[in-house]
């Protein structure tokens, strides 16, 4: 196992629709990659502020039929989403779009996990993006493992 | 032979956020009596070659760019195009990359609510060219009736429409996972006079030939036989038109739809007819002509079943 990335930073509402780029190079024959994300929070605890973040959703895409959401507390808890996506040096290899604020990838020549293609560890730079769909909390901690490795069994 | 075929343009798995797996939605499809899908996970292809190993239902290939700004469908492009940088003011150039790779382009679910509620669903992108543009969903989310969303989105195509662009309307169930939601038979309806497969459904979505259905296949066609998405003659015409629930009774029976009158709407307005199975309508020059079929859903009255991609006029 090599670490390629391992790393722990804070993502602010600034940040909110931009990519953050984590680049990284493959410079050994590898098999597999193995990625480990988590972040948190998840959700907006503060209800206040929820309330707010709804009220001017509505006032920006309600458009004149605002009148009819009038239970913002379906779209309660408001959930800050950061999603992965990663490039090798050939071109896209996936995402993962889901809500999960925990997740493990492995990327192989003949696996993957699901949301990312299978295919070879090309050695060269790649990059592991992070995709800020939405940051609702005032700060959102992110911790990004990255390692290649290993031999197949 | 020409022949309609029911189909679903809009599905995710657990490749993206779908609780299905490839071969549950697959299986979920044939239930429902669906000819075709388009499996379109947000902003992955991974669940592509998964699909291979069935026989049917046909699957066009598509990716739903799941970006900040707009849903945006892609379907059948033969290379991929980067959605992460995807903005507002550049969302011409963007589109023009994925037509010169051969994909067409939808826009999904236009009026749901964007950031933070449904992060990035609002369509926000500025389009100044919309012929790159091939359709929109004007039912979505699996609500099959004329919701605030889905009403703001038949305005929305319309005003397009008369604009003279040519937008192919669709139905985008935005299928994530089984459930029993009402709304078990409503689809896209694909016109194709070739064997069906995912090249069929492209051609059919990128020459306007769809209909949006709740459950009832309705469609017209002319004395000549020129039908939705063909462009005629201006003068009188007269549209024959079907209306067809056998695949809704038999897997939707619960559900009573009820036809009653048919809506004729173009560029200068709406009228209004009778259920009938012939009407003479006189068409004005550079204008188009697209029919909805209103009736009852379960006693609820004033429902639109069913509308058709426009007839377009020289
Ligand atoms: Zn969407
Ligand atoms: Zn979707």
């Amino acid at each position: 196992m090599k670490t390629l990335i391992d790393t722990e930073f804070t993502v602010f509402p600034v940040s909110e629709k931009t990519n953050i780029i984590l680049p990284f190079t493959v410079s050994e024959e590898a098999t597999e990659l193995v990625i480990d994300y988590s972040y948190s929070p998840k959700t907006l605890a503060d209800n206040e502020k929820a309330e707010r973040l709804i009220r001017e959703n509505l006032l920006r895409d309600a458009g004149d039929s605002i009148g009819e959401y009038t239970d913002s507390g379906k779209f309660m808890p408001l959930k800050n989403l950061i999603t992965l996506s990663l490039d090798s040096p050939s071109g896209y290899r996936g995402a993962a779009h889901r809500q999960d604020s925990e997740q493990h990838h492995v990327i192989r020549r003949n696996f993957a996990s699901v949301g990312f293609l299978k295919g070879e560890i090309e050695k060269g730079q790649w990059q592991l993006v992070l995709n800020v769909h939405a940051v609702v909390t005032d700060e959102v901690k992110c911790k990004v493992r990255v390692h290649a490795g290993g031999v197949l069994k | 032979m020409k022949k309609w075929y029911p189909c679903e343009l809009h599905c995710h798995t657990l490749h993206s956020d779908g609780g299905f797996t490839v071969e549950e939605l697959m299986k979920a499809a044939e239930e429902r009596e669906l000819c075709g899908i388009c499996l379109t996970d947000h902003n992955t292809t991974s669940g592509w070659d998964e699909t291979e190993q069935f026989s049917s239902p046909k699957v066009l290939r598509g990716i739903e760019w799941t970006t900040y700004h707009g849903h945006m469908l892609v379907l059948g492009s033969k290379a991929y195009v980067d959605w992460r940088d995807a903005v507002p003011v550049n969302i011409d150039e963007k589109t023009a990359e994925v037509k010169k790779h051969g994909g067409l382009i939808g826009v999904a679910h236009p009026f749901q609510l964007g950031t933070p509620i449904c992060t990035g669903g609002h369509w926000d992108f500025e389009v100044k060219n919309w012929d790159n543009i091939d359709y929109m969903e004007i039912f979505s989310e699996g609500s099959a009736f004329l919701n605030t969303a889905n009403k703001k989105a038949r305005r929305l195509w319309h005003s397009l429409l008369s604009e003279g662009n040519r937008i192919a309307p669709t139905m985008g169930r935005d299928w994530h996972r089984t459930r029993a939601n009402t709304f078990i038979s409503a689809c896209t309806y694909l016109l194709c006079d070739e064997e069906f497969s995912d090249t069929a459904m492209k051609n059919a979505i990128e020459n306007g030939r769809t209909v949006v259905s709740a459950g009832p296949l309705f469609f017209f066609e002319t004395e000549r036989g020129d039908t939705v998405g063909d462009t005629i003659e201006s003068g009188d015409h007269t549209l024959h038109f079907t209306v067809d629930l056998k695949r809704h009774e038999k897997i939707d029976g619960g559900r009573r739809i009820t036809p009653e009158k048919i809506l004729i709407v173009s560029g200068s307005g709406e009228t209004e007819y009778p259920l009938t199975s012939d009407i003479s309508l006189k068409t004005e020059k550079n204008s188009w002509y697209s029919a909805e079929l209103w009736g009852s859903v379960d006693g609820e009255e004033n429902m639109l079943l069913a509308l058709t991609a426009p007839i377009y006029t020289k």
